[in-house]
């Protein structure tokens, strides 16, 4: 804190004036972790998945069919030329 | 440490006696008031109206008309219950509450009084271990006089904020001329100035027992005469002398607060409590119409005054009447209050109809329902204890008897 | 007596109390004080064959209260019709088939008698004060209130505005919106939560029709009692009340009629209403407490009475017994604190109320812990007994005149069914001892999430999990 600041409005304070701000709390002790973890969430589960399942599942398909063509090219790559060794000793 | 050890004992015991007093209780079904004089000067004054708990007052008769320096009974209220001959400030507070009681000093204008609620079976105790050396051996020492300016001005600063203190201060002000209109409240001038000095010689020379009366309701008159036979007068005063009455002055006070509303007293001498007339001012008084008694009344038929002015004006607005009675003098009055623009018209509707009801007086009918009106409010004030302890002990530390009700009416 | 002519205007007499005041609550907040009187007089109570139950207690003087206690309140309402019970309160003395205002005014004025009516969360009442021989006017006059009021349209729309300008009364009294932010936090999302008032969405919206609706619905004379003190003849107020009363029908079987109460979930949370504005900070915060019939209640008040209320006004503060008391005296941490117990039919609070400024209300509220905390732990023996001597005193003379002991009977008659006579409750509040206390106090208090309500510069007052973390101390 300022020493001017301190001057000007007293020690603690800052100066700033705040009105109509309501603020709500509620106990952490009065939530239930473990409520509705079979009866609303299991079924939660199962709604989440089918909505995003086509979204997620298609680009991890072709992601899928991409790097394993890739990885599969590579290894076709890679391979050595039986032909080029034939006259070796 | 002796004193801790009756403490503890007191504080035993005191639960326990209430099963005792069940019987006690029961006997005092009459409840006439009973007045004797003891030999030391004090009054013994009882009623009993077969309450429970048992209210006493020690009344003192000098209040804020005696103050030579403005504020010296205010300051004498604020600093009861402090250092005294017996008890330090601690013990009295430690032995009040052990007893299972609370006490409350009020002071007025030519009164102080010191009132306990308690168990009917301590009452001896509170009054010997508490009460006499609270009221008659004040000791008043600087630094507790110090202490208590931030009180008394904590306590002016809470009372300025009801109008109708500020306004009944300003028509004591401006209708009697001489202390009797002296604030009841310490002046900011005064403030700090009250020495220990000038609070003792106020002591002494008022503090007799030539001048208190002790009052209780729920509690028989043997055990207060038992505990007050034993007093011994400890301030060297006469009985208080007899004061020249005060004179009423026409005069006008006003006091500018910002506020839409505006509160007024139009007052008149009114009759002192032995007069005659008090009682006929008090049945104007409530002819004239007082505080309602329905809730969220009209007030129409509350007295004649409201009905004037709410048929002159359209006004909102409320009057009601006042009548004080003490000792050689008495104020009766208006309370007006006013939104401040139409305040002007319903004041002069106000004024109009006093001076019209001076002179061609009242209907029979509406003074049968003000009689009706004031005799219900007497009988209904004997009921309330702390009402009756207060009244008897007034009544009397003034006039020296004590009336029933039923031979007011 | 004469001087009682003295009108009260004069408080020339301002008082100053040593010990501190009790009653600075309002009506409103006042339930928390069950007082009982001395049973000198023994309580006969009637049941008529409606279900109305009229209890008296005869002292034989000249004058009496009578009145309806009827079980019904804002408690009752829903969100749509919040504001109804306390609306009908003020039709009240608006004028009945049989009478108008003017009429209802001048025969009650001439009687000398009083007229007065208040609503509460779980309670309305109807009250009047008068002489013992007009008894039988008195009950007339109540009867015909309940019974055919004319709630006229014009009557309507002028209490609208007197309500609403009530409001805005209430508002500048901190401490009144204070607790209605205690219970809206506290039994959030139960009918506990609604305000007395309502809001003014509903009170601008509320007809004729809603009025009469609720008083089929509530008014019925298995809900009511009709309770009287003073020189009341129990026989005498029997036949009347069957003549005034007997033929109303009760309609319990009314469809709409919530024949139980909702239970009303406490909730530990916080509600902080900041305004810088404000010069100082009004804190209220409760942990939940027990109902009206639960037998935890007396060592709760007594814990009630340890804590104690004290404000700067009152002289001595500093040589106080209580030690809470005696803490913010001599550090001046707060204008004044007041600890309260409200009940209700099933719940209750019980917590304390504090006023302080923005710099010091975060100490006050830590040292407010620390004796919440130290009560539960270290009570003393001497101190409870303390405490019981002073309840009984104050118990004993809270019953003073016909009208709060006719009080006492209707709040008791329908809280706990019976009148509780005084050697009863006497020895229930002296047996209790420090052990109970303290088994109470663990019970309700330690480690209890506690619900707080503020207004005012709320800043420095410590966050919710920090006060909720001082509800149980760790020793070592």
């Amino acid at each position: 804190m300022r020493l001017s600041s301190i001057y000007k409005h007293g020690f603690g304070s800052l100066g700033v004036t705040v009105d109509k701000q309501i603020v709500y709390t509620m106990s952490a002790m009065e939530h239930n972790p473990i409520k509705g973890v079979v009866s609303k969430g299991f079924p939660n589960v199962i709604r989440r998945t089918k909505e995003s399942f086509l979204v997620v599942a298609i680009p991890a398909l072709l992601c899928y069919l991409s790097y394993d063509w890739g990885t599969k090219l590579q290894a076709k790559l890679d391979r050595k030329d039986p032909k080029m060794y034939e006259n070796d000793v | 440490m002796y004193r801790g050890i009756i403490l503890k004992q007191q504080l035993k015991t005191c639960a326990n006696k209430w099963f005792a007093s069940q019987a006690a209780a029961a006997v005092q079904e009459s409840s006439s008031p009973k007045l004797s004089e003891l030999k030391n000067g004090l009054k013994v004054v009882t009623a009993n109206q077969g309450a429970y708990g048992a209210r006493i007052t020690l009344l003192v008769k000098t209040g804020s008309k005696d103050d030579a320096a403005p504020g010296l009974t205010h300051c004498i209220q604020a600093t009861s219950g402090l250092t005294n001959n017996k008890n330090t400030a601690f013990l009295t507070t430690q032995l009040l509450s052990a007893l299972g009681a609370e006490m409350e000093v009020i002071a007025g204008r030519e009164n102080i009084m010191y009132t306990v609620g308690c168990n009917p079976n301590v009452v001896k105790d509170i009054l010997v271990d508490v009460l006499y050396p609270v009221v008659l051996g004040a000791k008043f020492p600087w630094w507790e006089v110090r202490d208590v300016v931030s009180l008394m001005k904590y306590q002016k600063a809470i009372a300025e904020t009801d109008p109708c203190y500020l306004l009944m201060e300003s028509a004591h002000k401006a209708s009697f001329s001489n202390s009797f209109g002296s604030p009841l409240l310490c002046p900011d001038y005064m403030m700090g100035q009250h020495t220990t000095e000038m609070l003792v010689s106020r002591h002494n020379s008022t503090f007799n027992l030539k001048n208190m009366v002790l009052a209780g309701t729920g509690i028989s008159q043997d055990v207060l005469i038992d505990a007050g036979l034993g007093l011994e007068n400890l301030s060297t005063g006469k009985e208080a002398e007899q004061t020249t009455a005060p004179k009423f002055v026409s005069s006008e006070v006003h006091v500018e607060k910002p506020s839409d509303l505006v509160h007024a007293a139009l007052t008149f001498p009114g009759a002192s409590l032995n007069n005659k007339n008090a009682v006929a001012l008090s049945v104007l008084q409530h002819a004239m119409g007082s505080i309602s008694s329905i809730k969220r009344s009209s007030g129409m038929n509350h007295g004649v005054v409201n009905a004037a002015v709410e048929s002159a004006t359209n006004a909102v607005f409320n009057t009601s009447t006042f009548s004080l009675n003490y000792a050689d003098t008495g104020l009766f009055g208006v309370h007006v209050v006013a939104q401040k623009n139409d305040f002007a018209k319903v004041m002069e509707t106000t004024a109009a109809q006093c001076s019209k009801i001076a002179s061609s007086g009242l209907s029979d009918t509406a003074i049968e329902a003000a009689k009706q009106r004031l005799k219900a409010k007497i009988c209904m004030s004997t009921e309330n204890s702390s009402q009756t302890v207060e009244d008897i002990a007034v009544q009397a530390a003034t006039i020296g008897t004590v009336a029933t009700p039923s031979k007011i009416m | 007596m004469a001087s009682s002519a003295v009108s009260r205007l004069s408080n020339a007499l301002r008082r100053c109390t040593i010990q501190p005041s009790r009653n600075i609550f309002p009506r409103r907040m006042q339930s928390n004080q069950a007082a009982v009187k001395v049973n000198t007089p023994e309580t006969r109570v009637t049941q008529l064959a409606n279900g109305l139950r009229v209890a008296s207690e005869d002292s034989g003087i000249s004058t009496c209260t009578v009145g309806l206690w009827i079980d019904a309140g804002s408690r009752y309402e829903t969100n749509e019709n919040n504001g109804t019970a306390h609306f009908l309160e003020h039709m009240a003395f608006k004028g009945t088939a049989n009478r108008s205002q003017l009429d209802l005014e001048l025969e009650v004025e001439n009687m000398g008698a009083h007229l007065n009516a208040y609503t509460s969360r779980e309670q309305t009442v109807y009250y009047a004060k008068a002489f013992s021989k007009d008894l039988p006017r008195a009950v007339e006059i109540l009867s015909d209130i309940i019974q055919n009021s004319t709630l006229g349209e014009a009557e309507i729309e002028r209490e609208r505005g007197v309500i609403l300008r009530e409001m805005e009364e209430i508002e500048q009294n901190q401490q009144e919106v204070v607790f209605d932010y205690l219970h809206s936090t506290a039994y959030q999302g139960t009918s506990l939560g609604l305000t007395i008032l309502g809001p003014s969405e509903n009170i601008k919206k509320i007809n004729r029709d809603d009025l009469v609706k609720y008083i089929k619905q509530h008014y019925n004379p298995s809900r009511m009692v009709l309770a009287a003190a003073g020189g009341v003849e129990h026989d005498k107020l029997v036949n009347l009340a069957k003549e005034f009363f007997g033929t109303t029908v009760s309609n319990d079987s009314y469809e709409a009629t919530p024949l139980k109460l909702a239970p009303c979930t406490f909730t530990g949370s916080d509600l902080r209403h900041r305004n810088d504005h404000m010069p100082y900070v009004h804190v209220a915060m409760a942990v939940e407490g027990v109902g009206w019939e639960h037998p935890d209640t007396i060592p709760l008040m007594v814990a009630n009475q340890i804590i104690g209320s004290w404000d700067r006004s009152s002289t001595n503060g500093a040589h106080f017994p209580n030690p809470l008391v005696r803490r913010m005296a001599r550090e001046g941490l707060c204008v004044s604190f007041q600890s309260f117990n409200t009940l209700y039919t099933d719940t209750g609070l019980w917590g304390i109320y504090f006023v302080s400024d923005n710099e010091n209300i975060y100490d006050c509220t830590i040292r407010v812990q620390d004796e919440w905390m130290r009560l539960c732990t270290e009570l003393t023996d001497l101190e409870v007994s303390r405490a019981t001597n002073t309840l009984l005193t104050n118990m004993a003379l809270m019953l003073d005149g016909t009208t709060p002991i006719c009080e006492d009977i209707g709040r008791q008659m329908l809280c706990y069914g019976r009148r509780i006579p005084w050697p009863e409750m006497a020895r229930r509040i002296a047996y209790i001892n420090v052990n109970d206390v303290k088994k109470v106090l663990g019970k309700y208090v330690w480690d209890a999430c506690p619900a707080v309500a503020s207004i005012g510069p709320t800043e420095a007052l410590p966050d919710y999990s920090n006060i909720r973390a001082k509800m149980y101390k760790v020793f070592h």
